[in-house]
C-alpha cells in the first residue's frame, strides 16, 4: 500500500514537471502520432482493398471457370459446355425447375482515368436472364436497369468516380455505335460497383465473342459444392473447375493483399523504430535533466522503484497521447477516402480494430522507450545527483 | 574543457594564418570541437544516429521504388506507338499495311503473344513474338543478338531471371503448352529453343523471353496468319507520337476492328499508377519519416546547445564569431546525419535486392538508387542539419556573454 502511494506521488511529481519539459515531450508525441497515422492510412488502404473483392463472394454461390483460367476473363466456357454445366447437381432451381446459373462475359472497354487523365480500363461484365435473382444484392439507385436485347447498359456507383464519361447519362462506345448508361446501381460496396453492366445476350454478338468467360451459379441442397464439383470434374465433355464465389474472391485478393501488408508493417517497423529511438533519447536526457530532482526525491526515502517507474508511465502516457493524435488525424483525413487501384475504386477506411493495433504500436513504443531511462533513474547515484546542476 | 583546448590552440595559429599549411591545420583544429561535442554525450549521439539512420533506410527504399518506376518510363524513348485492339479481338496485316502508309509513321512491326505453362500447369510463360526489330528501337538488343535472332525462327532470346526460375541455359528446349493460340498441326505445344540468356534490363522489369514472329505466324491455322495481336509503329517525329496514336484510331474508329493506340512511353507511365499511385505512397511515408527525424534532431541540437551556452560564452569572449561558433553547431548536427543517411541507404540498398523476392505478385521493380535519389537524400540531410541548428542558433546569437559567464541565467 505504502510502495503503490509512493508510486503515484512519483508518478504526480514527474507529469507535475512535465510544463517545463513541454518541447521535448511534444517531439515524443507528435514521433508517435507520425508512425501511428503512417501506419493506419496504409493499412486503410490495403484492408480497404481486400474488403472491396472480398465482399464480392458470397459463400452460397459458386463460380465455375475454364481449368486453365487464373481469373474470370481468361479463356472461354463455349455454349454447349455452359448447357452441361446448368444440368449438373448442386446447383440450386428456381420454382420452374430452372437453375439458377448465370454464364457472363467479362471484358474491358478503354476509357479515360478521372485522377490521372490517362488511359484506363473499366469492366464490362454481362448479366443473363438469371443474373438479378442470383444477385440479390444488386440494387438500382438511380434511372432504370437495362431492357434485354436493348443496347444500353447500367454502371456501377463508384465507376463514374474513378472514369470520365461513364455516368448516368453518358454513351459508352461499343463496336457497334455509342450505348447509352440508362441506370445506376449499387451492389455490397465491392468491385462490381466500378463496373458496367449489359445484357449477354445482347454484348456477345457485339463484341463478337461466341463463348463465355464463366458461369455464377447459386448452390443448392446438401453437398452442393462437392456434387458440383464431383460432376463437373469428371464430365469429359468440359474442362472447367468450380469454386466458391466467397473462397475465389479471397484467393484472389490474397495475392497482393498478403504483399501489401508485409509492405505496410514493413515501413510502421521502419518508422516505429526511428520513434523508439527519438522516445529513448528524450525520455533519456529528461531523466538528465532532473537528475537532481530524482535525487531529492530518493532522499526524500522514494524507492528506485516508485522513481523508475514514474519515468516509465511518462513513457506510456506520451506515447499513449502521440497514438491518440495520429489515430484521429489518419481517421479525419482517410477515413471514406475514395482511392483506386486498378480499376477497381474502394474506400479506405479505418476500423476499431486498426485503431486498437496503432495503440499497440504506440504501446510497444512507449514501454521499450522507457525501460533504459527508467533504469537509469533507477540507478542514479544520490550524492552525485543532489549536486548536479 | 576540451571545447576550449581547441579553441586555445586556434589563437595560437592566428598569425600563420594566411598561409596554407597553417590554414589547412586550422580546419583541423575545428575537429576536435565537433568531435568532443559528439563525444560527450555518446548515447544521445548513439541514438540520433541510429534514428537517423532508420529514417533514411525508409528514405532509400521508397523514394529508390519511385526512381525506379520512374526509370521504367525513362528508358522508353517517344518513338514508339502501340497499337491495339480497341475491343478483345485481332488486328490484321492489311491494318498494319495501313498504318505504314501513314504520315509520320517510318516503320510498323507485328506482334503476337504466346501464353501457357511450361511443364507445370501452375508455371505460366509466355513468349512474345516480335515481327522485324525496326519496331523495337527501346528494345535494349544488339545489332549482333538481332543478327543471331534472324537465322533461327524457333529461337527465343530469355532474361536471366527467366532461364534461371526453370534452370534454363543456351540451346535448351523451352516447350509452351498453350490452348490460347491454336496451331495448324491441331497441338498445343509450342516449341522454342534458347538462342541466349540474357541480362535483365529496366526495359522489361519482370523479364523477358522474344522469339520470332514469322515462326508464331506460320505455326498457326493459315486463317489465323493473317491475325496480329498487336503492332508497333515507329514515327519520325517523336514530339508528334501521340497525335499521331490518335490519328490512327481515327482512321480505324469505324472500321470492323477499331485501333486503340498510345505512344509507349505514356502506356508506361500509365501502367505506373495503376496499382496503385506508387508515387504517392512513396513519397509520403519519406516525407513522414524525414519529418520525424527532423523533429529529433532539432529537439536534441536544442537541448545540447542550452546545456552548454557557458562553454559557447566562454568561445564568444575568445574571439569565435556567431557565424563560427554556428558554423560549428553545424558541422555537428551534419556529422551523426551524414552518417546515418550513408549507413540508411546502405542498407536501403541491400533490402532493394530482396524486394522483388519479397513482393513477387506485386511486381515491384527493385528500388533504383539513381544518382538523383542519392543526391535527394544528401540534400534532405544538409536541409535537416540547417533547420536543427536555425533556433539554436538565434539563440546563441541573442545570449548575454557577460551574464552567462557570471552564471546569471
Amino acid at each position: 500500500m505504502i510502495f503503490l502511494r509512493a508510486c503515484l506521488a512519483a508518478v504526480r511529481l514527474n507529469l507535475a514537471s512535465l510544463k517545463q519539459r513541454i518541447w521535448p515531450a511534444l517531439v515524443v508525441v507528435v514521433g508517435v502520432a507520425c508512425v501511428v497515422a503512417t501506419l493506419l492510412s496504409m493499412l486503410s488502404m490495403t484492408v480497404g482493398l481486400r474488403h472491396t473483392w472480398q465482399r464480392a463472394g458470397s459463400p452460397d454461390r459458386a463460380i465455375i471457370l475454364p481449368a486453365n483460367a487464373r481469373q474470370e476473363g481468361d479463356g472461354t466456357i463455349s455454349r454447349a459446355e455452359a448447357q452441361i454445366i446448368k444440368d449438373a447437381p448442386g446447383i440450386a432451381r428456381d420454382a420452374k425447375g430452372r437453375a439458377i446459373a448465370d454464364p457472363e462475359i467479362i471484358t474491358y472497354l478503354v476509357v479515360r482515368r478521372r485522377d490521372t487523365g490517362g488511359r484506363g480500363y473499366i469492366q464490362l461484365r454481362s448479366f443473363g436472364p438469371e443474373g438479378l435473382s442470383l444477385r440479390p444484392e444488386f440494387r438500382i439507385i438511380a434511372g432504370r436497369m437495362f431492357r434485354p436485347g436493348k443496347h444500353e447498359m447500367v454502371v456501377g456507383a463508384e465507376a463514374p468516380g474513378q472514369f470520365v464519361g461513364v455516368g448516368l447519362g453518358d454513351k459508352i462506345t461499343m463496336p457497334d455505335g455509342l450505348w447509352p448508361v440508362v441506370g445506376v446501381f449499387k451492389t455490397n460496396d465491392d468491385l462490381v460497383q466500378s463496373q458496367l453492366v449489359a445484357d449477354t445476350d445482347t454484348v456477345m454478338p457485339v463484341l463478337r465473342q461466341t463463348a463465355y468467360t464463366s458461369v455464377t451459379v447459386r448452390l443448392g441442397g446438401t453437398n452442393a459444392l462437392a456434387s458440383l464439383t464431383r460432376a463437373i470434374t469428371t464430365n469429359p465433355a468440359l474442362t472447367v473447375t468450380a469454386e466458391r464465389q466467397s473462397d475465389y474472391y479471397k484467393r484472389r485478393s490474397a495475392q497482393f493483399s498478403d504483399l501489401n501488408d508485409a509492405l505496410v508493417y514493413g515501413v510502421g517497423l521502419l518508422l516505429g523504430l526511428g520513434a523508439l529511438l527519438a522516445a529513448v533519447n528524450i525520455l533519456y536526457s529528461a531523466v538528465m535533466a532532473r537528475s537532481c530532482e530524482i535525487a531529492t526525491m530518493r532522499a526524500l526515502g522514494f524507492g528506485a522503484a516508485p522513481v523508475a517507474l514514474a519515468v516509465a508511465v511518462e513513457g506510456l502516457l506520451l506515447a499513449l497521447a502521440g497514438a491518440g493524435l495520429g489515430a484521429s488525424l489518419a481517421y479525419g483525413l482517410f477515413n471514406g477516402v475514395q482511392s483506386v487501384s486498378g480499376n477497381v475504386a474502394f474506400h479506405l477506411a479505418i476500423s476499431p480494430a486498426m485503431i486498437a493495433l496503432g495503440f499497440a504500436w504506440a504501446l510497444a513504443i512507449g514501454l521499450l522507450g522507457g525501460v533504459l531511462p527508467a533504469l537509469h533513474a533507477a540507478r542514479l547515484n544520490v550524492a552525485d545527483g543532489l549536486r548536479a546542476r | 574543457m576540451t571545447l576550449l583546448r581547441g579553441a586555445h590552440e586556434r589563437t595560437h595559429r592566428q598569425i600563420g594564418y594566411r598561409s596554407d599549411p597553417a590554414r589547412h591545420g586550422l580546419r583541423v583544429k575545428y575537429l576536435p570541437l565537433i568531435w568532443a561535442a559528439l563525444a560527450r554525450r555518446k548515447l544521445r549521439t548513439i541514438l540520433t544516429l541510429l534514428s537517423v539512420t532508420a529514417a533514411f533506410t525508409l528514405f532509400g527504399v521508397m523514394m529508390g521504388t519511385d526512381a525506379a518506376f520512374q526509370r521504367m518510363v525513362d528508358v522508353i524513348n517517344r518513338s514508339v506507338v502501340v497499337i491495339g485492339a480497341r475491343f478483345a479481338d485481332n488486328l490484321t496485316d492489311a491494318m498494319g499495311q495501313q498504318i505504314a502508309g501513314m504520315p509520320n509513321v517510318a516503320a510498323v512491326s507485328a506482334g503476337g503473344g504466346v501464353c501457357g505453362y511450361y511443364r507445370n500447369p501452375k508455371d505460366r510463360a509466355c513468349v512474345m513474338a516480335v515481327d522485324n526489330e525496326a519496331g523495337w528501337p527501346n528494345a535494349p538488343i544488339t545489332a549482333a543478338q538481332w543478327a543471331q535472332w534472324r537465322t533461327k525462327p524457333d529461337g527465343v532470346f530469355l532474361s536471366r531471371k527467366m532461364a534461371a526460375k526453370r534452370g534454363l541455359k543456351k540451346g535448351d528446349i523451352f516447350s509452351i503448352v498453350s490452348s490460347a493460340i491454336p496451331r495448324a498441326d491441331g497441338g498445343q505445344a509450342w516449341r522454342f529453343q534458347v538462342l541466349d540468356v540474357l541480362d535483365d534490363t529496366p526495359y522489361w522489369s519482370g523479364g523477358f523471353s522474344f522469339g520470332s514472329y514469322q515462326y508464331y505466324k506460320m505455326s498457326r491455322p493459315a486463317a489465323d496468319q493473317p491475325k496480329a495481336g498487336w503492332f508497333q509503329a515507329v514515327v519520325k517525329d517523336p514530339a508528334a507520337a501521340e497525335d499521331t496514336a490518335i490519328a490512327i484510331d481515327a482512321r480505324f474508329a469505324n472500321s470492323a476492328i477499331p485501333t486503340d493506340s498510345i505512344s509507349e512511353r505514356t502506356m508506361r507511365s500509365d501502367d505506373g499508377t495503376e496499382i496503385v499511385n506508387v508515387a504517392m505512397v512513396t513519397r509520403r511515408v519519406a516525407a513522414v519519416g524525414l519529418f520525424m527525424i527532423l523533429l529529433l534532431t532539432a529537439h536534441g541540437m536544442a537541448q545540447s546547445v542550452r546545456e552548454r551556452l557557458s562553454e559557447f560564452a566562454v568561445l564568444k569572449t575568445i574571439g569565435y564569431s556567431d557565424s563560427q561558433v554556428i558554423a560549428l553547431l553545424f558541422a555537428e548536427a551534419l556529422a551523426p546525419a551524414i552518417l546515418g543517411a550513408g549507413l540508411g541507404l546502405g542498407l536501403a540498398a541491400l533490402i532493394a535486392v530482396r524486394i522483388p523476392k519479397l513482393l513477387p505478385t506485386l511486381s515491384l521493380p527493385e528500388p533504383y538508387l539513381s544518382p538523383a535519389v542519392i543526391s535527394q537524400a544528401l540534400l534532405a540531410v544538409i536541409l535537416l542539419a540547417f533547420l536543427s541548428v536555425i533556433l539554436p542558433a538565434l539563440k546563441l546569437r541573442r545570449m548575454d556573454v557577460a551574464a552567462i559567464l557570471a552564471g546569471r541565467t
